[in-house]
């Protein structure tokens, strides 16, 4: 049989595939499908058996007040972190578009927190958070702001916000790199036709800037809520879930479950209500955005 | 437009798949139970000296802990050198990730063929198959020589499972500087709770240093983790507390013990005399550069201070150590952590590994260790040894470990139980709610991991 251009297109596409689909299925596809089948067993690190459990895993989770106190500091580290991204970053990205001084200097510089490893500005934050010698606490002492030194990851009042500040330094260069190349895309004949019709900044801003920045504003907001969801380096290095679990988001809910309370079982149920939980919200954001574009 | 939709969900859909993915798990428990059970063990030592030597692997942290590490190096040396057969890799885990990467490791078919442990660890070890039977491998004489504590704290259905290496009983170090500054005898340490905590609330009145530094009367640790929970367990002991009965069931809420110890904590850390939330790593710095006037520390604290201090032996002079001050019970309360060593089940090479446990337990490595750290042996004959016992700092600690209790630990979750304790603590000094409530908060979920 002599196939046509069209069979020979497709299997040639697919023998392209082929690699990256083979190292995608035994890296996460696999892991995957075995997390999904754990899950429902109720294998424990400390009994090697695994057996099947029914849903006895989820039925537990759904009424346990752990996984829903989890899943409330998860959200509003998520919403709080990625609104502040936002919100710096398009400012950051507005000025960097604009013809001032220094302006590639200031686009480098821009990238170095971001450039940093989590891990390390974990670490440096730390030390400015550190209760007694820190110099968060020197400062705010010294403005007169405090009259006692605070232990910033220590508090059950601002262990969750000293974290999101972290992410925020840490995430904002990217949002603000990614608007600014979305920035750089909109022609410039639309500012000028609008300033002819005499609209100030801020209608220019509206009408504008933010209509056509959307899809990217889109995207960068999906982006960084699915990466924040799975924030684990921060809250297990500044907290590790704590004070009194202040801190305790759905990734460390999930390791604690797994490694302190050797429950691999019950760990994987969290990370499938986890996955469902996100799939379902990208896909209610991403059909929102198409909506509005029709 | 939709190009980017597409962009979108396709990164979305990588990460979250990436994200379930991490949770899973490579290894197969029934496998690593096979490994446990029929895995062929290798010779120890080569047939001939042209063989090429054995490596073991050995899991440990005290070769990342500047305190330790120049032991570590000087114990491997001189092992390798009276076993040329034998190489030790060292797999260097920081002590707050140790149980968890050893355990994953080991369940993922990895495991390494020696690994520390202590206590709280240990538990965990043999509920996970971890561990293999220390009494099958190693030398009679040796496991007749452990000291009765710390072999009841290792043996697990009537089976020594770990050797125990050096105990580590906690006692009262005191800064004499502080003491002096503070109007105190700087030659006469507490003897009583109730004076220990006078001398405290008298130093923490001092203020700040001359730099501005806040200067605590004692050092009670509030963070969030394992070691916490221990502290608290051993300030209940003072108060006639203990965790679990006879028959293992949790009787921590039980009495009026663990309420005094909370109330004790929330004075301390109301009143400034302790620094609140502080880790035992915040607190050791703290002593070391005189911002604390008292801590209760394990055996490794004279050498944590010397290095921490930038002073070396010098700084021996600024400081004393004394047996726990005398509380409720009569008599000095605390309790003793202990470093262990265990052969996995899962090694190849135990002869090698059991070999390797064997010269760290023995007088030669004990001496090396002892001298360095001011560590103590967990064998009788060694223990007992006059070069264990040379200063008034090794009198101390051999004092201190005749009344100290071990941890009851022979629960898995015990290390997860004694974390979730410190909420209580958590509670108490800044959620505003009084101990009862904290223990009605936090024991209740403590008996229910323990039921699991």
């Amino acid at each position: 049989m002599r196939l046509t251009r069209h069979h020979k297109n497709i299997i040639f596409a697919s023998v392209l595939m082929l690699p990256a689909f083979a190292l995608l299925a035994l890296t996460i596809i696999s892991p995957l499908i075995k997390s999904v089948l754990m899950s429902f067993t109720d294998y424990s690190l400390l009994a090697p058996e695994q057996n099947w459990n029914n849903f006895a895993n989820y039925t537990e989770l759904l009424r346990s007040s752990d996984f829903y106190h989890s899943l409330t500091v998860t959200l509003r580290y998520v919403v709080i972190t990625v609104i502040l991204d936002l919100v710096i970053g398009m400012s950051l990205a507005i000025v960097l578009n604009r013809n001032i001084r220094f302006r590639g200097f200031f686009r480098s510089i821009i990238m170095i927190p971001w450039a940093i490893p989590t891990i390390v500005s974990a670490l440096i934050f730390m030390w400015i958070y550190q209760g007694d010698y820190g110099v968060l606490n020197y400062v705010l002492t010294n403005l007169g702001i405090i009259d006692d030194n605070i232990n910033w990851l220590r508090s059950t009042d601002y262990a969750l916000s000293s974290i999101i500040v972290v992410a925020v330094f840490r995430q904002t260069p990217l949002v603000a790199v990614m608007l600014l190349a979305g920035l750089q895309g909109i022609s410039s004949s639309l500012y000028e036709a609008a300033r002819i019709d005499g609209a100030n900044g801020w209608q220019v801003f509206r009408k504008i800037t933010l209509p056509m920045l959307k899809p990217v504003i889109g995207s960068v907001a999906l982006i960084m809520i699915v990466n924040n969801f799975q924030m684990f380096t921060l809250f297990f290095t500044l907290t590790n879930g704590g004070p009194a679990g202040a801190t305790t988001s759905l990734a460390i809910h999930t390791y604690i479950t797994a490694f302190s309370q050797y429950e691999m079982g019950k760990a994987s149920a969290i990370g499938v209500i986890w996955l469902l939980l996100l799939f379902a919200f990208s896909m209610v954001f991403t059909r929102i955005m198409n909506r509005d574009d029709r | 437009m939709k190009k980017w939709n597409k962009m979108a969900m396709g990164v979305t859909a990588l990460s979250l798949m990436t994200a379930l993915a991490a949770c899973g798990s490579n290894s197969s428990p029934a496998s690593n139970t096979a490994s446990n059970t029929n895995s062929t063990k290798e010779s120890a030592a080569p047939q001939s000296t042209t063989d090429k030597p054995v490596e073991i692997s050995f899991a440990n942290w005290i070769s990342v802990e500047d305190g330790t590490k120049e032991a570590y190096n000087q114990l491997i040396a001189e092992f390798e050198k009276a076993n040329p057969s034998i190489k030790v890799k060292s797999i260097g885990i920081p002590f707050a990730q140790f149980k968890d990467q050893v355990l994953v490791s080991s369940a993922g078919g990895n495991p390494p063929d020696v690994t520390m442990s202590n206590q709280n660890f240990t538990p965990a070890f043999v509920g996970a198959n971890v561990a293999a039977p220390a009494q099958d491998l190693l030398n009679a004489e040796i496991i007749n020589d452990i000291v009765d504590a710390s072999k009841a704290g290792v043996t697990f259905d009537g089976k020594v499972m770990a050797m125990p290496w050096a105990p580590h009983p906690s006692a009262l170090f005191w800064n004499k500087n502080l003491y002096t500054k503070a109007g105190l005898d700087p030659e006469k340490p507490p003897t009583t709770w109730d004076e220990m905590i006078q001398n405290a609330k008298k130093i923490a009145a001092l203020g700040k240093d001359e730099n501005g530094t806040p200067i605590y009367g004692i050092g009670e640790t509030g963070a969030s983790d394992s070691y916490t929970g221990n502290m608290l367990l051993r300030i209940s002991y003072s108060f006639g507390g203990k965790f679990v009965d006879d028959q293992g069931n949790i009787v921590y809420d039980q009495g009026t013990a663990l309420k005094e110890s909370l109330l004790y904590m929330k004075d301390l850390i109301d009143n400034k005399v302790s620094p609140q939330g502080a880790a035992m790593a915040d607190l050791r710095p703290m002593f070391a550069t005189g911002a604390l006037g008292m801590l209760v520390d394990g055996d490794f604290g004279r050498t944590n201070f010397r290095n921490m201090s930038g002073k070396g032996a010098e700084f021996d002079k600024e400081w004393g150590v004394t047996t726990v001050p005398v509380s409720k019970t009569g008599k000095s309360e605390t309790f003793f952590t202990e470093h262990q060593l265990i052969v996995t089940a899962g090694s190849e090479k135990q002869e090698a590994a059991a070999k390797f446990v064997e010269y760290l337990v023995s007088k030669e490595a004990m001496g090396i260790y002892h001298k360095l750290n001011g560590v103590m042996s967990a064998r009788k004959s060694i223990s007992e040894l006059p070069e264990m016992n040379e200063d008034d700092y090794s009198r101390i600690f051999n004092t201190q470990m005749k009344t100290a209790s071990p941890l009851p630990s022979k629960n898995p979750k015990f290390d997860n139980a004694m974390k979730n304790s410190t909420d209580m603590i958590v509670m108490v000094t800044e959620g505003g709610k009084s101990p009862d409530e904290a223990i009605a908060t936090v024991m209740p979920k403590i008996k229910e991991l323990y039921k699991k």
